[in-house]
C-alpha cells in the first residue's frame, strides 16, 4: 500500500520534536503566550452573571458607574466624617486609644504602608518617591513635631496638609490613632514614652514594652 | 466477501478515526484547562502603569493602592485621588498622566480591564485571605515584578484547594512588600509559621465530601486572634482552609 510505503522524512521528525516540545511545555504549566484577548469559555456556566458587582460598569446609570457615589454628608457606618478645623486639632482631637503591644504592631505596619513612601521608615523624609521627585517632607522627629500634640497629627492625617493629601479615605481612624503612637515610637528612639510612665496599669506596660521592642528589632 | 482492498480501507478508516478522537480528547482534556486558556491572559490596560516601577522600585506597598483588602470582599482598584497623591508633583506634566489627570477633574473613572476574574457564584473574600496572612502573589504571582499585570494562577477549584488541603506546601506568607498586617509577629517569623507550623491534613490525601459531611471535617472555626483595642484589624490563628462547598460557593 502506498502509506506503508511512506517513510519519516525530515520535516516530519522535525514537526514530532516541536509537536512534543510544545506539549511538553503545556503540560508543566509554563506560560507558553499571554494574550490580550479575555479567556476562551465553551460553556457558560453561570461565569458571568447579570449582577451589580463591585467596581463594574454598568449601562443603567447615565455616568455609567455600577458603584454609586456616596451622598453629600454621608458619614461612614462605624466613624465620622473628619470635621475638624486646624485651629480646634489640638483640643477637639483627643487620643483615647491605649498603647498596647498590638496597637504599636499595627502603627508601626500601618506607618510602613502608608507613611514610608515620603517620610522614610524613620521619619526623617527622603522616601523613595521623594527622590523621584515628590517635595520632601519635614522631619516627623525633629523637635517641634515632638512637640505637637496626638490631635496635631491626627489632623494631619486626616485633612492632608500643604502638599500631602488627606488619608482618611485609607486610615480608620483607629489606625490613624496607631499611627499616631507609632510616630512617638520614632520621637523616642524605639519605645513609646507613655510606656515608662506610671499612669499606665503594669499589664498593659509589659505588652506594650514587648511590642515596641519587637517593632524596633524588626525595622 | 470483501476484498482486501476495502478491508484495508475499513481498517484505515477506523484506525484515523481513532488517532483523530485521541487528539481531540487529549486536547480538550489538557486544552481547556484554566491553566492553558486563563493563564497568560494580560489584557492591554488604558494607562500602561507599571507594578513594576510602583513596587518593585519605589517599593510603594501593594495595600497603599488597593486598601480595601483587609475589610471587603474586593481588592479594590484604588481611586483616581490616589494616583494624585503622588503624581500631583512627580511627573505632573507626563502625557501618561494626563489622562488619569483628566478623570480626576472631570470625575470620570478610569476604565480598568480586570485580569483576575472568578466565575460569579464564587465567594471569595479577599478580606478572609489577607487575615490569614496569604501573600498577594500566591494568587496573583510576584506583580511587583511585572510591567503589565499578567493571570499567573490558573484560579480553578482545584488550584484553590491545594492551597486549602496543604497550606504548608502551597501558600506564600505575606511578605513586606504587600504591607498585610501581621500582628505582633515579624515577616520572618510570620513565613516560619506558615511553612512550620500551619496545620496539614491528610498530606494531600483526598477527604470526600462525605467525611466532610459527617465529621465536619470540613467546617473549621478560625480564632481571630483577640485584639486588645475594640475594632483593631488582627489576622486570623493559622488553621487549614475550609473545604465545605458553602464555604467558597454562594
Amino acid at each position: 500500500m502506498a502509506s506503508n510505503k511512506r517513510k519519516f522524512g525530515f520535516w516530519s521528525v522535525v514537526g514530532l520534536i516541536a509537536i512534543s516540545l510544545f506539549w511538553v511545555g503545556l503540560l508543566s504549566g509554563n506560560i507558553l503566550w499571554t494574550s490580550d484577548t479575555p479567556p476562551l469559555q465553551i460553556i457558560d456556566d453561570m461565569d458571568n452573571q447579570p449582577k451589580v458587582k463591585g467596581q463594574s460598569p454598568s449601562s443603567f446609570f447615565a455616568d455609567g458607574k455600577a458603584t454609586r457615589d456616596p451622598l453629600e454628608y454621608t458619614v461612614p457606618r462605624n466613624g465620622t466624617k473628619y470635621n475638624v478645623s486646624l485651629d480646634d486639632a489640638n483640643t477637639k482631637n483627643i487620643n483615647t486609644v491605649p498603647v498596647t503591644a498590638e496597637v504599636l504592631a499595627r502603627g508601626k505596619n500601618r506607618f510602613e504602608t502608608m507613611c514610608t513612601p515620603c517620610h522614610n521608615h524613620d521619619g526623617k523624609g527622603n522616601g523613595l518617591v521623594v527622590q523621584k521627585g515628590f517635595a520632601n517632607p519635614p522631619s516627623l522627629v525633629r523637635p517641634e513635631a515632638v512637640a505637637y500634640t496626638d490631635g496635631k497629627f491626627f489632623h494631619v492625617m486626616s485633612a492632608g496638609q500643604n502638599i500631602m493629601s488627606s488619608y482618611a479615605d485609607k486610615l480608620s481612624e483607629l489606625d490613624r490613632w496607631c499611627v499616631v503612637h507609632y510616630i512617638r515610637v520614632l520621637q523616642n528612639g524605639g519605645t513609646h514614652p507613655k510606656v515608662s510612665a506610671k499612669s499606665m496599669n503594669t499589664d498593659n506596660q509589659t505588652t506594650a514594652q514587648a511590642g515596641t521592642a519587637k517593632a524596633a528589632s524588626a525595622q | 466477501m470483501f476484498t482486501a482492498k476495502t478491508n484495508q480501507k475499513t481498517k484505515n478508516t477506523i484506525l484515523a478515526g481513532l488517532a483523530l478522537l485521541g487528539v481531540v480528547s487529549i486536547i480538550s482534556y489538557f486544552g481547556f484547562d484554566n491553566a492553558v486558556t486563563d493563564v497568560g491572559y494580560r489584557p492591554e490596560q488604558p494607562i500602561p502603569f507599571s507594578h513594576k516601577l510602583h513596587a518593585g522600585e519605589l517599593q510603594i506597598k501593594c495595600m497603599y493602592c488597593h486598601t480595601s483588602v483587609e475589610k471587603s470582599k474586593h481588592s479594590t482598584v484604588p481611586a483616581t485621588s490616589t494616583c494624585m497623591n503622588c503624581h500631583i508633583a512627580v511627573k505632573a506634566e507626563s502625557p501618561k498622566i494626563a489622562k488619569i489627570k483628566e478623570s480626576w477633574e472631570t470625575g470620570k473613572p478610569l476604565e480598568w480591564r480586570k485580569v483576575h476574574k472568578l466565575p460569579d457564584y464564587v465567594n471569595f473574600s479577599h478580606a478572609r485571605h489577607i487575615r490569614a496572612r496569604v501573600d498577594c502573589a500566591s494568587c496573583h504571582g510576584e506583580v511587583e515584578k511585572m510591567g503589565v499585570v499578567t493571570q499567573m494562577k490558573p484560579l480553578s477549584m482545584g488550584w484553590c484547594l491545594d492551597c486549602h488541603r496543604d497550606p504548608q506546601a502551597n501558600v506564600i506568607p505575606a511578605r513586606e512588600i504587600s504591607g498585610i498586617f501581621t500582628g505582633l509577629d515579624s515577616y520572618d517569623e510570620t513565613a516560619k509559621k506558615i511553612k512550620n507550623e500551619a496545620p496539614s491534613r491528610g498530606e494531600g490525601k483526598w477527604i470526600s465530601m462525605r467525611d466532610c459531611a459527617i465529621e465536619g471535617a470540613g467546617v473549621y472555626e478560625h480564632e481571630v486572634g483577640k485584639a486588645s483595642v475594640a475594632g483593631l484589624i488582627m489576622p486570623k490563628k493559622l488553621a487549614l482552609g475550609p473545604e465545605n462547598c458553602g464555604a467558597c460557593h454562594y
